[in-house]
């Protein structure tokens, strides 16, 4: 992997947050509803070959991921950008028609998973749970 | 953490330590005690020596005053004097200054008891009494040369010895030394006479002093030790008793524990158990389990193992996939709950008196983590048997009422009199299907004309039903539909295939009698409401009780329709399914009818299943959707028209639409998928032959089955009708621009009744 990412921190401290889904409608859903101070968004991607391409330009630490995109299911984007950066944190965001799709996703390396549709209420308690889980880790 | 970082073991080594020091202390006592003693038997030993000196001093002054007086040579016995006395006053000048005495080693050995006011006073009177013996001793032992004149001592000497001592006695001669010699002799003859036995007694009363601290010793050495084993033994016992206690407590504190466990799980009414690294099922698992699972053993039991009989193989596989994500680390417990397979998911368990039971099972698995690391996972499993299907009882009840309730909806917008008309329509055919399905039949192309009769029958009552919107109606009719064709796929056909219509039949004409009985009580409402407005705002109470009843009017049913409003109804009819059609296609269509009053009552029926058919074809296959009708520079709206007039010779019917006309490419791809020509025969195919594959049993260019475009059974309909009346069916199309479908029907009176 020729990676030459460089993970540079954000000056005002915050993390950096990529939104993966092909559908634009969702994208700005997660961009308006971002109550999480903390997160910052520096990239949207409508496939995975998108997000890839710009992951290795700058590396985020926080990635909501949709599955079926075209190009690059997120499945394949998942194992890409976990081999760029190992520790980034990704949350699968699709519908929950079938698990056994989802849960390939994780196996491939993504941290957690959140159901299509939902709440503002919801993606802030998911995004700090992956957040809250990664510092546990530690 | 460190050496000194005992833990509970911090009391017994303390414990072992004090023991061990105590018995340390008890040695060094003894030790001492023991060095003392030896001292005391040494002082003994001396003083015993010491007690016979007086008596050895006594009887060498007599002895040398004896050889004095027999003339005998002297300085012998004057040396072995002087030795004695030395010797007594050099141990009591050693015992007097602090009971120094030497041993028989030579070693000087301090008996501190001699230093007690008793043997100090004895020795005090002692020293006294043998310094006056040593002042009677003086003399003596000073005396030098010899104590006989000097002439007559060399021969006297022999012949003294030779003679008898008193003979001898009288005649000694002595110089003045030696007359001073024996004066002082018999002075300390005298003194020792009295002093020697006193000089012994106190030497006696000193060893008997040393003696008794001896034995005083040996006492407290005996007493020591004795106490050390007791006070040893004691502190072993209390460290004994004291552990002891420590571990029962500890042991019944565990117990109680366990105890408090064994409830728990024997109680808990959710299965538990834990599931380690191999996916074995732990020793501790609560007794729900046994009749969730419905078995008693779960030793050596794999959680795949658990499942593999109760679910399919698939679920399984997503199941392991799961529980092995939640080994890992990078999975975030709380952000994966919603996709767990096993959270609800349907099981079956064999049932010993045949089949299988149908279970659901909720599993919730928690990560149980001991010193930082994953352990183990807590599997909870509860049985969800009775909440799912309550749940899905609730669903059905709910859709059942809403189908109702829309059923009356749908019968509320329908033109009374178009369901009326289709009540009758369908009355008629199912009575059709009934008698068909009586009529005796024993050869396999008898079963199939069976099955395509009544198809036909069932496939009209479907598109009527889907035209009015009447969704339950049209669902049942759908239904039955699938079992004619289930039928029709298979190879071999006998009576009893034929049962199970006999009950989709029941269940049509059953409903069909409900809708008409929904009907009947709103028509009954229509009439009161009219009669009530006509009256002049009086209701007619017992009318509207007799509808609320469920009662038929009592008044005859309106006389028979005339042929024109049948026809007018029929016009209504294809505009509503037009518009409903097209609404669900998401397309747009104006229909124009024209002529639909003049079909002759013999036709009737057979155009309104034509029209129905073809109207419905022409809205899903013809119509683009208005995006694509603008991007080929038409209306957004389609137009279909329907006309009927008489001919000549006869009638003629033609729907037209100005859709995208027939895809004979298409067509013929359908063709070729289906079955019904090959590849080759496909491309020898002009365009009229091709268009006539679209009337072919079996053909169908929609790509779903639904109730909207059917299987392609449609076409096939419409030729099998109009070739029953003895018509012909016309086709033209233009690519992208329109299709029409003319179809001649022979004079009424030649027309075969339908």
């Amino acid at each position: 992997m020729a990676a030459t990412a460089k993970a540079e921190p954000l000056t005002n401290g915050k993390l950096k947050l990529m939104i993966c889904d092909d559908s634009n409608i969702i994208r700005r859903k997660i961009e308006r509803e971002l109550q999480i101070e903390r997160l910052q968004v520096i990239a949207t991607a409508s496939n995975g070959k998108q997000a890839v391409d710009a992951f290795r330009k700058e590396p985020a630490d926080v990635v909501t991921m949709d599955i079926t995109m075209p190009e690059m299911d997120g499945i394949e984007c998942v194992e890409n950008l976990v081999k760029i950066k190992p520790d980034v944190l990704i949350l699968v965001i699709s519908a929950l028609s079938d698990k056994a799709t989802a849960i390939e996703a994780l196996k491939k390396g993504a941290n957690g998973f959140l159901c299509k549709p939902f709440t503002d209420r919801q993606l802030t308690e998911a995004l700090e749970e992956l957040l809250r889980g990664a510092g546990n880790d530690d | 953490m460190g050496i000194l970082d005992l833990g509970r073991y911090k009391g017994i080594v303390f414990a072992m330590a004090g023991f061990l020091v105590f018995i340390a202390v008890i040695l060094a006592f003894n030790h001492g005690i023991a060095g003392q003693f030896a001292d005391n038997v040494a002082g003994v030993k001396f003083l015993a020596q010491q007690q016979t000196q007086p008596a050895a001093v006594y009887a060498a002054s007599r002895e040398l005053t004896a050889r004095l007086k027999s003339g005998q040579q002297i300085d012998e016995q004057l040396e072995v004097l002087r030795k004695a006395a030395h010797s007594f006053d050099h141990g009591l000048s050693g015992l007097t200054s602090g009971g120094m005495i030497s041993d028989s080693s030579g070693e000087v050995i301090a008996l501190s008891v001699l230093r007690g006011s008793q043997s100090e006073a004895l020795l005090g009177s002692t020293a006294k009494l043998w310094d006056g013996y040593k002042q009677k001793l003086t003399p003596v032992l000073n005396f030098a040369g010899s104590p006989y004149p000097a002439e007559s001592a060399e021969p006297a000497a022999p012949a003294a010895a030779n003679k008898a001592p008193a003979a001898v006695a009288t005649g000694v001669q002595y110089s003045p030394r030696g007359r001073r010699l024996l004066a002082s002799l018999e002075e300390l003859n005298e003194y020792g006479a009295a002093s020697h036995a006193p000089l012994q007694k106190s030497m006696t009363e000193l060893a008997a002093i040393v003696e008794a601290d001896s034995a005083k010793n040996a006492a407290v050495l005996k007493g020591l030790q004795v106490g050390g084993i007791i006070a040893a033994l004691l502190l072993l016992g209390a460290i004994f008793f004291y552990f002891a206690r420590n571990l029962r407590k500890e042991e019944l504190v565990a117990s109680r524990a366990r105890k408090e466990t064994e409830d728990i799980l024997r109680t808990v009414n959710e299965g538990l158990f834990l599931l380690d690294k191999d996916l074995k099922i732990g020793t501790e698992r609560s007794m729900a389990l046994n009749q969730i699972f419905r078995r008693d053993d779960f030793t050596g039991f794999t959680f795949d193992q658990l499942l593999k009989a109760i679910v399919p193989e698939k679920t399984l596989r997503t199941a392991m996939d799961y529980v092995a994500l939640l080994w890992g680390e990078r999975v975030n417990e709380k952000l994966v709950k919603t996709i767990n397979p096993l959270n609800e998911v349907e099981v079956h368990f064999d049932n010993p008196s045949g089949g299988f039971d149908t279970h659901f099972l909720e599993f919730d698995f928690n990560r149980v983590k001991s010193e930082g690391t994953l352990s183990h996972l807590l599997v909870t499993v509860n049985d969800v048997t009775k909440r799912v299907m309550l749940s899905r009882e609730l669903q059905e009840s709910q859709e059942k009422a809403q189908a109702q309730l829309d059923l009356l909806l749908r019968i509320l917008h329908v033109e009374p009199d178009s369901l009326t008309g289709f009540l009758t329509d369908a009355d008629v055919s199912l009575k059709m299907v009934n008698s068909i399905l009586k009529e005796p039949a024993r050869e396999e192309s008898a079963f199939r004309a069976k099955i395509d009769g009544i198809y036909r029958q069932v496939h009209a009552v479907k598109g009527e039903a889907a035209a009015l919107g009447l969704k339950t109606v049209e669902q049942r009719a759908h239904a039955f539909e699938e079992s004619l064709n289930d039928l029709k796929g298979r190879q071999t056909l006998s009576g009893s295939d034929f049962l199970p219509l006999v009950v989709k039949l029941d269940d049509l004409f059953n409903h069909l009698a409900q809708v008409r009985e929904m009907l009947g009580r709103l028509v009954d409402l229509h009439q009161a409401i009219a009669t009530k407005r006509t009256a002049g705002g009086h209701m007619d109470a017992e009318k509207v009780d007799q509808w609320l009843g469920g009662k038929q009017d009592p008044t005859p049913a309106a006389a028979p329709q005339a042929s024109e409003e049948v026809s007018t109804g029929l016009e209504r009819t294809l505009e509503d399914l037009a518009a409903r059609v097209a609404s669900s296609q998401a397309k747009q269509v104006a229909l124009r009818c024209k002529g639909l009053e003049v079909v002759p009552e013999t036709y009737r029926r057979a155009v309104k299943d034509i029209t129905i058919q073809l109207v419905r074809n022409a809205v899903v296959h013809g119509i683009e959707d208005p995006n694509e009708r603008a991007e080929a520079h038409k209306t957004q709206t389609g137009t279909l028209a329907v006309e009927f007039a008489r001919r000549a010779d006869g009638y003629e019917l033609i729907v037209q639409d100005d859709g995208r006309g027939l895809q004979l490419d298409r067509i013929k791809e359908v063709a070729v998928e289906r079955g019904l020509i090959t590849p080759a025969q496909a491309a020898m195919l002009d365009p009229r032959q091709t268009m006539a594959l679209i009337f072919r049993p079996g053909f169908s260019t929609a790509d779903r089955v639904t109730t909207d475009a059917g299987r392609g059974a449609g076409m096939d309909l419409v030729r099998i009708l109009v070739a029953e009346l003895g018509g012909r069916v016309g086709l033209a199309s233009a690519g992208g621009k329109f299709s029409k479908f003319k179809i001649w029907l022979p004079a009424a009176e030649r027309a075969v009744a339908a």
